[in-house]
């Protein structure tokens, strides 16, 4: 019998409304600076590129924090902005890095109904979310934190595994004191959601919203909305 | 004729609507930390005597930060957390600081519907602000920006100035193009929105919602929605 649920949070639950391009024009016009856009999709790669500073086993909040603000600065100035750069950068940061403001995030209009019904299901929930700060502030500033009994990030120093790996999922259950066999994951990436949690022995369902994996995966649902009559 | 209001920012249109122990207990309690009244009240002292506002002429924002972030870290020390002082610093600064989310900031129930009635009057709005960092992201998430013609910080890099200094005033009515004799400015600390109004002649009215500041200013109003009847009559009676 199924008492639990665990869902992904980025592109699951959340979801950014404006892309990196559409704030940084936003945030130029207000300063009335000239960005060189051929350098745009360069420079963002500077800005994403991976280094060991984001492997959870020993990643360092406040480190990765300053990591992250250097980079925006050098990816601010590389677009030829010079005037005003560390300013824009954190601009930039706070509508739409996880670690500032991230103002550009929103829920699906489906999320806070299906945590309702689920909750009142009886249900127990829990987020398991490969994500790089704990996620309890911005759960709190979303309003849906109260909705969780646990919310577990990978990157959370009590956690320190990503999915698929089989301890995230692990610590979840424990959190939430359900074995594998009581509990249903929903995400939407197939290695990290489906993967791991059939890894572990709890039954996952793909959410596929734009309809782009089709076939990928025996139980895929289209919105959370679904979610209630699957588990009914 | 009056053309343009300025508003104060914080305990004028928004405030903080957890004090820090609640935020503080609230997180605390995930970390299953108990919190030391003592210990609690020294660091506090400490936390605020240090985090007390740079020079707008010289700030520098990531090394604000870096102070500010500093300074939350050993608060957090100071309460005699040892594991996970890190992330639990981060999530202190989420939860109230303004180079962070915030999370704490709350308008005013009269805020909206205020700034809404003097646009309808075809009033230019402005916010001038003592705050260490640009304004128009946290206006942007409370949804107020577009309520505003302009958003002036002291320590925006493009203004360097805090109140009761006139720069910013005259920085703001320059940017909304409106004379001191067309503008009021609305605020609640009798130094800095009082008497640096007046200085450049714009007109200034106190707001003193907890009713403390009774005789200290003869404008003087305890809530927002004050202001468009105050203006109304003004308007009409020159």
């Amino acid at each position: 019998m199924v008492k639990a649920v665990f869902l992904d949070f980025y592109k699951t639950l959340y979801f950014h409304r404006q892309t990196l391009e559409e704030n940084l024009r936003r945030i130029a016009a207000r300063y009335r600076v000239e960005i060189n856009w051929e350098r745009f999709e360069t420079a963002q790669e500077g800005l994403f590129a991976d280094t060991a500073v984001f492997d959870p086993a020993t990643y360092s909040l406040m480190e990765s924090l300053m990591t992250i603000v250097k980079r925006q600065c050098e990816f601010i100035r590389e677009l030829g902005v010079h005037e005003y750069a560390d300013q824009i950068a954190w601009e930039l940061l706070q509508s739409g890095h996880f670690l500032f403001a991230a103002n550009s995030g929103a829920l699906y209009d489906d999320v806070v109904p299906t945590l309702q019904r689920l909750r009142d299901a009886g249900f127990k929930l829990a987020i398991v979310s490969n994500w790089e700060s704990t996620l309890d502030p911005l759960t709190e500033r979303l309003g849906i934190a109260e909705y969780f009994d646990a919310i577990v990030a990978s990157h959370d120093v009590r956690v320190r595994s990503e999915k698929p790996d089989p301890h995230i999922f692990n610590y979840a259950l424990a959190a939430v004191g359900v074995s594998a066999e009581e509990a249903v994951h929903v995400g939407d990436t197939y290695e990290a959601d489906i993967v791991g949690a059939q890894g572990v022995g709890i039954r996952p369902i793909l959410l596929d919203r734009d309809g782009t994996q089709a076939g990928r995966w025996k139980e895929t649902i289209q919105s959370l909305f679904e979610l209630s009559e699957l588990l009914a | 004729m009056i053309k343009a209001v300025f508003f104060d920012f914080y305990d004028t249109l928004c405030t903080w609507g957890q004090p820090l122990i609640v935020r503080l207990q609230k997180i605390a309690d995930r970390y299953d930390f108990e919190i030391d009244a003592a210990r609690y009240a020294a660091a506090r002292e400490n936390l605020y005597a240090e985090a007390s506002g740079s020079d707008p002429t010289t700030h520098v924002l990531f090394e604000t930060m870096q102070e500010i972030i500093e300074s939350y870290y050993e608060f957090v020390k100071a309460l005699g957390v040892q594991e996970h002082v890190e992330q639990m610093t981060w999530e202190l600064l989420q939860s109230e600081h303004s180079l962070f989310a915030a999370n704490a900031a709350t308008l005013y129930e009269d805020t909206v519907p205020t700034l809404q009635h003097l646009r309808d009057m075809g009033l230019k709005l402005a916010i001038v602000s003592n705050w260490d960092t640009p304004l128009d992201p946290l206006t942007e998430r409370l949804g107020i920006a577009h309520y505003f013609d302009i958003i002036v910080a002291s320590h925006d890099a493009r203004v360097r100035s805090a109140k009761p200094d006139p720069h910013i005033f005259n920085y703001t009515l320059e940017a909304i193009s409106v004379s001191a004799e067309e503008a009021i400015h609305v605020g609640d600390t009798y130094e800095a929105d009082i008497v640096g109004a007046r200085n450049v002649g714009i007109r200034p009215i106190l707001i003193d919602r907890d009713g403390t500041q009774t005789g200290r200013w003869d404008e003087t109003i305890q809530s927002l929605s004050e202001l468009p009847e105050l203006l109304s009559v003004r308007v009409r009676g020159v």
